[in-house]
């Protein structure tokens, strides 16, 4: 078993494949609840009243009072003008819209970002030992005038070879989520039509939001 | 901000015990609809919490979008219903009802 056939063995493509489709799956799912809120907010009606307005104008009153001369007697009338102001609030009727009208619009979701990370630590070990024992006796006698030697010898030889091999895993998987705009078409637009410049003879202005 | 709708077939004062619920869990009640509905104000992992009790049907995100005619009506009838729900000091039973949260003109 080589280290290089271990990592060729990690089913990678597979991997990335499988989070290809979980994502894609994913989105799906999230694009699917933005749009039933979307569903909601279309049919929910309120009434709102868009705006109101408030005319400030010149309040100018004039105070009478009573004049009297150095004796304390009347002396006529007098007046002081007094200028103020007067705020004339018009408040129009609420109008009927929906809440997607008004401006409450369904969060959309987009997988922005995503890693995979695998690593893998492998370690092969080897190790080889041998022994070498030699041994010698030698006998010498002699008997009845013959001489004899006995020579022994032994050779013990012993080798052992140990392997050891490990590999440890783990993988990382990582995704960012983010809100986005809405799609443009999935919005109203709301068109404007102001005619007052026809009073003075100017073309109406139409404003689109 | 979330819109929760109860379950089809929830009793009829599911509205009523999904405020209660979203309350007690630190949420806010923003606007109560004239079909059912509420937009709701959560902490973090809100969508989680209130998916997590049973009368709840379904759950989305929402935003206001700035560009539209009635945001600042629904700005300020937001923050209306949030004030009276911070004065009123935040207890469930008491001021969460929805029957106390202003539904805004004609709702």
């Amino acid at each position: 078993m080589s280290v290089g056939q271990d990592l060729l063995n990690v089913p990678f493509p597979e991997m990335v494949q499988n989070l290809a489709f979980a994502i894609a799956k994913g989105q799906l799912a999230l694009d699917r609840s933005s749009m039933e809120t979307a569903r909601f907010l279309a049919r929910e009606k309120v009434k709102i009243i868009e705006e109101i307005s408030e005319v400030i104008e010149p309040n100018i009153y004039t105070l009478t009072y009573d004049k009297f001369d150095d004796q304390g007697n009347s002396a006529g009338k007098g007046s002081i003008l007094v200028t103020g102001a007067q705020v004339i609030t018009t408040i129009p009727d609420p109008v009927d819209m929906t809440l997607l009208q008004a401006g409450l619009m369904p969060t959309f979701y987009q997988f922005t970002e995503t890693l995979i990370e695998v690593k893998m630590a492998i370690s092969s070990k080897t190790s080889s030992s041998s022994q070498l024992d030699v041994g010698m006796s030698v006998e010498a006698g002699a008997n009845w005038g013959v001489a004899h030697v006995t020579v022994a010898a032994h050779v013990n030889f012993k080798s052992s070879n140990t392997y050891s091999y490990s590999a440890e895993g783990s993988s990382l998987l990582r995704t960012t989520l983010k809100p986005v705009p809405p799609p443009a078409r999935l919005v109203p637009r709301t068109i404007t039509v102001n005619t007052l410049p026809l009073l003075q003879g100017q073309p109406a202005i139409v404003t689109t939001v | 901000m979330f819109l929760v709708r109860p379950k089809p077939g929830a009793p009829p004062d599911a509205n009523e015990r999904i405020a209660v619920y979203a309350v007690s869990c630190g949420g806010y009640v923003l606007m109560a609809t004239p079909n059912g509905s509420l937009v709701v104000m959560m902490p973090l992992d809100g969508k989680r919490i209130l998916e997590a009790n049973v009368i709840v049907g379904f759950v989305g995100g929402v935003r206001l979008n700035e560009n539209a005619p009635g945001h600042k009506a629904l700005q300020g009838l937001f923050l209306n219903n949030v004030a009276r729900q911070l004065t009123a000091g935040r207890q469930p039973l008491a001021t969460a009802s929805p029957s106390r949260v202003h539904r805004g003109p004609g709702s």
